[in-house]
């Protein structure tokens, strides 16, 4: 165990020794004390301490959805824009090098004539960089929770969540980063490959949600011609939606992310604020919204479950190319 | 981690039949049978790309070797309770730099099974001890020189007490102290009854410190056995006369010596041809100047098995004994 933890911390010496963690660490501070500067009263948005002041009835303290209404708003920006975008990358920028560094001569020797096997060395590596970036979006979410809690007064505790569904998406996508690594032992490579590979385990169920989205909503037009259904597109829709079963589903990760924080679906949101607006804007907004209640929600369970099972065989193989090459 | 087992082999390394291919052309090791006897110093010679640092390196389970058979301190290459009182120092270490020397050791130390309070007193010690002074101890080890480098993966490669070392170049990139320095410290290692197995290509320092050694040469042991094994049978005669010795080529070589330098030769440790040399010579009346013996070192019978090879003569099959070769190129 005393090797597990010692390639664990080693790891995360590493990551910190990198010039990438500390912007993030800035980023993350200077993002937090952004959010800081704005506060909520009765009236409206306070601005950098009373240097601004907006008035709204929406976004004030007397609105009584007032925090689910913000906390949607905010959190829903971080899920798209953190979670499943930004935040990802960083993390794969940063460890991207993990394995490509472990491989080569004088060091990997060193570690590879350790009472440990290869299997051992590799999977501590690995869980070294999910623990990293497990910190590293835990120093995010803890440090924004803390700023809507005190300065908004909104408490979210579901968006803790947040750190497990990054490890997570992380994950599905670090095994690539691995195999990748492994095989060709450039982090660079590694990383456009990464990305080829997101793309590619991204488009069944991407296909997948439009097709189902054509089929829930009959009066769909593009460029204003309507949408025909056929059946041919139901055909479709099942093939992609069975490929998605195999690979990770990285999309379904920011749906769930707006699950655990009971999120109301966003025309929900919109409709509450456009009392105001013109009669054929409110009637769009409420088609969208029966709209969106009639897709069928992610399952948590059996999304993640099986993304990582399929993320699993991914490392097996990578652990298995780690295994069987000499150094 | 102790594993009590007792071994019946008195051999800390025996490994008989290693061949190890790169891919399909590289040939590095073609059945290479190597015995180091416990609590010697056992040297591993050869030429660059002889194939010494692909033996160490299957030894320390860094490369998987096509076929093997024997042990390492009586258990199968690999065996990891083994492993933890095996030391080894690679050609080409490079360590975190984000580490001091201390923490560098204390690292390898943790995946050595090494437990803390054992760390906290060894690690100091053995840094003084490769000569890495106490100022050194916390500074990050990007800032070591080269030399300093190599000492702390010596240090390294003892951190764990190990039962066997084995050392790739060791005094690779060290200065000439540094290199006495090495080898008083592989002395001492001995007298505490480790194992020492050293890959070196400089002749003089194996020839300091080892007990027995191996030449291999292209994937092959070309010679192995005690120094003295060794270079006992090189022994020639070298008789020096008075005028040219060139004239009597015909008479030397029926008596089975060579003209070498103005010189006759003897090549073989016979006396009785050495004397019928002396008595040919004299009987034409020529000045003998000198007889001198000449014991071959190292560095000549490795140039000898070298000679012989790139002579295109056959290389020692594995598990024969290697043949004498007489001529020694010069
Ligand atoms: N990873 C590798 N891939 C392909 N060929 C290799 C590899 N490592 C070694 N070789 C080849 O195997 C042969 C033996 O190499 P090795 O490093 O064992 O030699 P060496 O005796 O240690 O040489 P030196 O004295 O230069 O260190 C060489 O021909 C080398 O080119
Ligand atoms: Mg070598």
């Amino acid at each position: 165990m005393t090797q597990v933890w010692s390639l664990i911390w080693d790891s995360f010496r590493e990551s910190i020794d990198r010039m990438m963690f500390w912007v993030m660490v800035v980023l993350t501070v200077v993002l937090a004390a952004a959010m800081a500067c704005v506060s909520f009263d009765e009236k409206g948005v306070n601005i950098l301490f009373g240097a601004w002041k907006i008035e709204s009835e929406s976004f004030s303290l007397s609105n009584p959805d007032f925090s689910s209404f913000v906390g949607t708003i905010v959190v829903k920006f971080i899920a798209d824009y953190y979670l499943g975008l930004l935040g990802v990358i960083v993390a794969l920028i940063t460890t991207a090098g993990v394995f490509p560094s472990l491989m080569t001569s004088g060091t990997v020797d060193l570690l590879l004539s350790k009472p440990m096997s290869r299997s051992k060395l590799f999977l501590s590596k690995y869980i070294g960089a999910l623990t990293f970036v497990f910190l590293q979006s835990l120093l995010f979410v803890g440090l924004t929770f803390l700023v809507m809690g005190i300065r908004w007064h909104v408490w979210i505790w579901g968006y803790w969540g947040f750190v497990l569904l990054l490890v997570i998406l992380f994950s599905y996508l670090f095994a690539f980063t691995a195999l990748f690594g492994v095989m060709t032992r450039s982090s660079l490579t590694a990383l456009l490959l990464t990305g080829v590979a997101w793309m590619v385990i991204w488009t069944p169920t991407a296909a997948a949600d439009t097709l189902e989205a054509f089929r829930m909503a009959p009066g769909m037009t593009v460029n204003g011609e309507p949408v025909e259904r056929s059946d041919e597109m139901g055909k479709w829709e099942r093939v992609f939606r069975t490929a998605s079963w195999f690979v990770p589903k990285t999309t379904d990760i920011t749906e769930i992310a707006g699950q655990w924080v009971g999120a109301a679906l966003f025309s929900d949101l919109l409709l509450s604020v456009s009392d105001s607006a013109p009669e054929q804007q409110r009637r769009d907004l409420e088609e969208s919204r029966e709209f969106e209640s009639k897709v069928s929600p992610v399952d948590p369970l059996t999304s993640i479950g099986s993304s990582l099972l399929s993320e699993a065989v991914i490392v097996l193989l990578a652990m298995y190319q780690f295994g069987r090459r000499d150094y | 981690m102790t594993t009590h087992v007792t071994e019946i082999t008195s051999l800390a390394v025996d490994l008989i039949g290693v061949k190890k291919s790169y891919g399909r052309s590289v040939e590095a090791l073609r059945g290479v049978n190597i015995q180091v006897r416990k609590g010697e110093v056992f040297g591993l010679l050869g030429p660059n790309g002889a194939g010494k640092s692909t033996l160490v390196k299957i030894m320390m389970t860094v490369v998987r070797p096509d076929a093997v058979a024997g042990t390492i301190l009586g258990r199968p290459i690999g065996h990891l309770g083994k492993k933890s009182v095996m030391g080894y120092l690679p050609e080409v270490t490079r360590f975190p730099n984000y580490l001091t020397g201390r923490q560098v050791l204390d690292y390898y130390a943790q995946l050595s099974d090494v437990s803390a309070s054992d760390r906290r007193r060894v690690i100091p010690e053995l840094m003084e001890r490769v000569g890495l002074s106490h100022r050194w101890h916390d500074v990050r080890c990007s800032k070591y020189s080269k030399g300093m480098l190599r000492r702390l993966g010596l240090a390294q490669s003892l951190v764990n007490d190990p039962e066997l070392v084995v050392l790739d170049e060791p005094t690779d990139g060290l200065d000439p102290i540094g290199r006495r320095d090495v080898r008083e410290l592989l002395t001492e290692l001995r007298s505490t009854g480790k194992t020492i197995f050293l890959n070196s290509h400089l002749l003089s320092e194996i020839e300091m410190v080892c007990d027995r050694v191996a030449i291999l040469n292209q994937g092959l042991v070309a010679r192995q056995g005690t120094l003295t094994e060794l270079t006992d049978h090189s022994v020639e005669c070298h008789i020096k006369v008075d005028g040219d010795a060139a004239a009597l080529t015909a008479e030397v070589e029926q008596q089975g010596g060579e003209i070498r330098d103005g010189m006759i030769v003897m090549t073989q440790h016979d006396g009785e041809k050495v004397n019928n040399m002396i008595d040919l010579l004299r009987g034409k009346g020529i000045m003998i100047e000198s007889v001198v013996p000449h014991r071959f070192s190292l560095e000549d019978v490795f140039v000898q098995i070298l000679g012989a090879d790139a002579r295109g003569l056959k290389t020692v099959e594995p598990g024969k004994t290697p043949p004498v070769a007489a001529r020694p190129v010069s």
